[in-house]
């Protein structure tokens, strides 16, 4: 497979992340559809290193630093989901209009 | 890299990739069903010895034969798959238990040129094959529809991830020693067994290994008394044959790790190298059976707070010292 | 066989993320993350890194994808039935990731990128990532070790109920 591929490849998998935000009223699949994004855009990374840099330490670098912040991410978004749900009983994100108006 | 041995060459020969890695699939699992029929043989046998009674004698000399005669009873039992089970998870949960131990036993060298393939990471790799594990008993636990089942695979996620860190720190001291995170070349490094210089890394490595395996007294997620049999209530006949298995696979790789990390894998005088491998891995784990019949199983809480309270910072403080004294 | 090997991969990979994000039930919807990220990992050694593989394996696999499941075990999400059908929803999101999508890969197949040799085996050891973090990227990997802290603070202030039993 060559870089054109990947690209591809990760630009539907994007695309999929952005739809999961977009579409899915439950918290947890919103948390998900940012994870598939993060994943592209890491496969993305791996895919230049490969194919257009002489050195391919950079890359590797990039991409755990990518997967440890995504980590993070997910550890404060998981305790506001548990945060909602003891207070609220919901984590349906059309419900959550406090903000609103 | 190392040069490949006899058996690697012999896997080499075959012009057909696909027929290469048959061979090498069913030489694996070979050793993984002898290796259990063996393994269940010597608990049977180290549990009976320590309740004062003789365990299996009939069938076969020393009893040796009863584990293939259990077995066999085993694989004609029917399988029954419960009405209310989730039936994507329930049935994919044993493969997902069994299937990335299978795979680590390629990894590990059992002598100094007896490994299938050497990465240069295999200990990392090692590591996150048996995090999959988790993932397996929550479709376990899940997928069985049933409350005990649950409760079992609750607590078996919950202490699998808290006792993955003490693990991980125990092994880093090592990989500062040794410089390489590749089994082989840390098994070659040791002219003298690590656990000289590291005896509490050891300790807690092997405390963390029981418990990531499942065994007593971290058995709370099979606790057998308490929830009639955990995350694997539902299963019966050759699928809980597969738990079983898969237990007993994580089992010999945990001790393998040990060994080829602590022990000195396969140097010892006089005998062949493979030989001292598998008297120490089989030595360690007659040490983990023999765990199982002297403590009693630890609460939840217990657990808990055993492994965040003291194995965490006892692995930090091992660590830390191992810097400092390395540097000096 | 390579080629049969990725493309397993790829399948994987767009399996994983159609179930992930196509599916109402939030159960599949993980199942098809940690598919997806399997899939990944493969794709990563594919890409000559082994050591990404095994940190992708180890930390989304092992770490994030049972915290996810962990916090829908926790809140009975998956008892849930599935919220009704918002059809308008549903197409203006849609709509919204087809347009990025066919734009951007317009982008992308106008575009020419650099291309460059492909690095000696060598250069891909794990040493060198380790030299990297630690001389290269110190200030990176610093920061990134401040930030988890601050995730694991926040997180358990944010999570915790306070002393009357209330959350905080």
């Amino acid at each position: 497979m060559n870089l054109e591929s990947f690209l591809l490849l990760s630009l539907v998998l994007f695309s999929l992340g952005l739809f999961a935000v977009l579409a899915h009223r439950n918290l947890i699949a919103v948390l998900i559809g940012v994870e598939l994004m993060m994943n592209a855009a890491s496969l993305n990374l791996m895919a230049f290193n490969r194919f257009s840099v002489t050195d391919p330490v950079t890359g590797q670098v990039f991409v755990l630093i990518i997967i440890g912040l995504a980590a993070a991410e997910v550890a404060i978004f998981l305790s506001i989901i548990l945060n909602l749900y003891r207070t609220r009983r919901t984590i349906d994100a059309e419900q959550l209009t406090e903000l609103k108006g | 890299m190392t040069a490949p041995h006899a058996t690697t060459q012999f896997f080499h020969t075959f012009d057909n990739p696909w027929i290469a890695i048959a061979a090498a699939t069913g030489a694996m699992l070979g050793f993984i069903t002898i290796n259990a029929l063996w393994l269940i043989w010597l608990e049977r046998k180290v549990s009976a010895r320590m309740q004062r009674r003789y365990g299996p004698t009939e069938v076969g000399p020393f009893g040796l034969l009863q584990t293939l005669a259990d077995v066999v009873k085993l694989v004609g039992k029917e399988l029954i798959t419960p009405d209310h089970v989730h039936r994507p998870l329930y049935l994919i949960a044993p493969i997902l238990a069994f299937a990335p131990l299978a795979a680590l036993l390629s990894l590990l060298p059992i002598d100094a040129d007896w490994v299938f393939h050497d990465f240069d990471i295999t200990l990392v790799l090692l590591l996150a094959f048996s995090g999959l594990n988790v993932i397996a008993i929550f479709a376990a636990g899940w997928g069985s529809n049933n409350k005990y089942a649950l409760l079992g695979a609750v607590r078996a996620v919950a202490q699998n991830i808290s006792y993955e860190i003490p693990l991980l720190l125990a092994v880093l001291p090592i990989v500062l020693m040794t410089r390489s995170l590749s089994l082989h070349e840390i098994a070659s490094a040791q002219s003298y067994p690590f656990i000289l210089v590291q005896p509490l890394a050891f300790i807690i490595y092997f405390i963390s290994a029981t418990a990531e395996t499942n065994r007593a007294p971290f058995d709370i997620p099979e606790a057998e008394s308490e929830l009639i049999a955990g995350f694997h209530t539902e299963y019966s006949g050759m699928r809980f044959g597969v738990f079983f298995l898969a237990e007993f696979t994580n089992m010999v790789i945990v001790c393998a790790v040990a060994t080829l990390l602590f022990l000195g894998g396969w140097k010892g005088p006089l005998l062949p190298g493979f030989v001292w491998f598998f008297i120490k891995v089989y030595g360690l784990i007659a040490v983990m059976m023999v765990f199982r019949w002297t403590f009693p199983r630890l609460r939840f809480d217990q657990l808990m707070t055993f492994a965040w309270t003291i194995l965490v910072p006892l692995a930090l403080v091992n660590l830390l010292v191992t810097i400092v004294v390395l540097k000096l | 066989m390579e080629q049969a090997v990725q493309y397993l991969f790829v399948g994987l990979v767009l399996i994983g993320g159609g179930m992930a994000a196509l599916s109402r039930h939030v159960l599949y919807n993980i199942i098809g993350l940690g598919i997806s990220l399997f899939g990944l990992a493969g794709l990563f050694l594919q890409l000559g890194s082994p050591f990404v593989a095994a940190m992708q394996l180890l930390i989304y696999l092992g770490g994030i994808t049972v915290a996810i499941v962990f916090a829908m075990m926790l809140s009975i999400a998956m008892t849930l039935d599935p919220p009704p059908r918002t059809p308008v929803k549903t197409g203006f999101a849609a709509i919204a990731a087809l347009t990025f999508g066919v734009g951007l890969h317009g982008l992308i197949s106008t575009a020419t990128f650099a291309t460059a040799p492909p690095a000696p085996a060598d250069a891909w050891a794990v040493a060198h990532i380790g030299s990297a973090l630690l001389e290269r990227y110190n200030l990176v990997f610093e920061t990134l070790s401040v930030v988890l802290l601050l995730a694991i603070i926040g997180a358990i202030l944010i999570a915790r109920p306070d002393r009357t039993g209330k959350v905080a």
